[in-house]
């Protein structure tokens, strides 16, 4: 029923959501241990982020995997898989590259407030 | 001889003495069609994913359930095959075997490019928070 081209595109699309918002979610359950002191109740907020984000990751994944299964009769060709990598890869790098780029201007401000 | 069908999918069926005869006649509004309703509904969902990442983001404040959130966001999916819009009168002649290659792909490119915009400017905040700390 889908083509070729669509099973790639969506998973090329997939990939790069992945690739963004997964590590995103990561450096945000980081960044929640940097503002607060270490205790029980800190752990298990996080063990609760963590599963969260586990589980909406598996079910995303599962949905497009059984979506795909039920549309595309022949499955996922290696090529569809290359795609996500790539996708991924891509999302990725920019991510860093952006965050880099977040990480450079928070210091810039802190060096020219404390000059000033 | 029956003829049944759309201006954008024709389907014809014949039967003499010898064999039935089916002619399937497609014409280009399937692509626009499947353009169009991939574009809209990649833009509601789109505009709606943003709103409720806006609310996440703001649930520790205001108290708003994570879970309650979570189940929103995961009702997104179930909106683009099989929302009410699907079944209503307006789309009931409309073939989605036909269409759901070019719907699939508008929805896809819109739905991501408006959902990766807010991701952008969260990873940059927290380069910024994370420079700020730093020192």
């Amino acid at each position: 029923m889908l083509t070729p081209i669509t099973i790639n595109f969506i998973l090329f699309a997939f990939g790069v959501i992945a690739g963004a918002y997964l590590p995103l979610a990561l450096i945000y359950l980081v960044s929640f241990f940097r503002r607060e002191h270490f205790a029980f109740i800190l752990i298990w907020k996080a063990a609760v982020r963590l599963a969260v984000i586990i589980l909406l990751f598996v079910l995303i994944s599962g949905a497009l995997g059984f979506g795909l299964e039920r549309l595309a009769p022949k499955g996922v060709t290696d090529e569809g898989g290359t795609f996500l990598a790539l996708g991924f890869l891509a999302s990725f790098l920019v991510g860093i590259i952006l965050f880099t780029i977040g990480l450079v201007r928070g210091r810039s401000r802190v060096v020219t407030g404390s000059g000033a | 001889m029956d003829c049944t069908g759309s201006p954008a999918y024709v389907n014809l069926r014949a039967k003499n003495e010898f064999t039935a005869v089916k002619f399937t006649i497609r014409s280009g509004g399937n692509v626009i069609t499947g353009l169009a309703i991939g574009l809209l509904i990649g833009i509601i969902t789109g505009t709606v994913f943003l709103l409720l990442l806006k609310t996440a983001n703001q649930a520790s404040e205001k108290g708003v359930s994570v879970v309650k959130l979570t189940s929103q966001i995961l009702a997104i999916p179930t909106f683009w095959f099989g929302g009410p819009w699907l079944t209503s009168r307006m789309l009931g002649q409309v073939h989605w075997e036909e269409l759901i290659n070019w719907y699939l792909l508008s929805l896809v490119a819109v739905f991501s490019l408006i959902s990766l915009y807010p991701a952008a400017r969260w990873i940059i905040q927290l380069g910024e928070q994370f420079g700020t700390k730093r020192e």
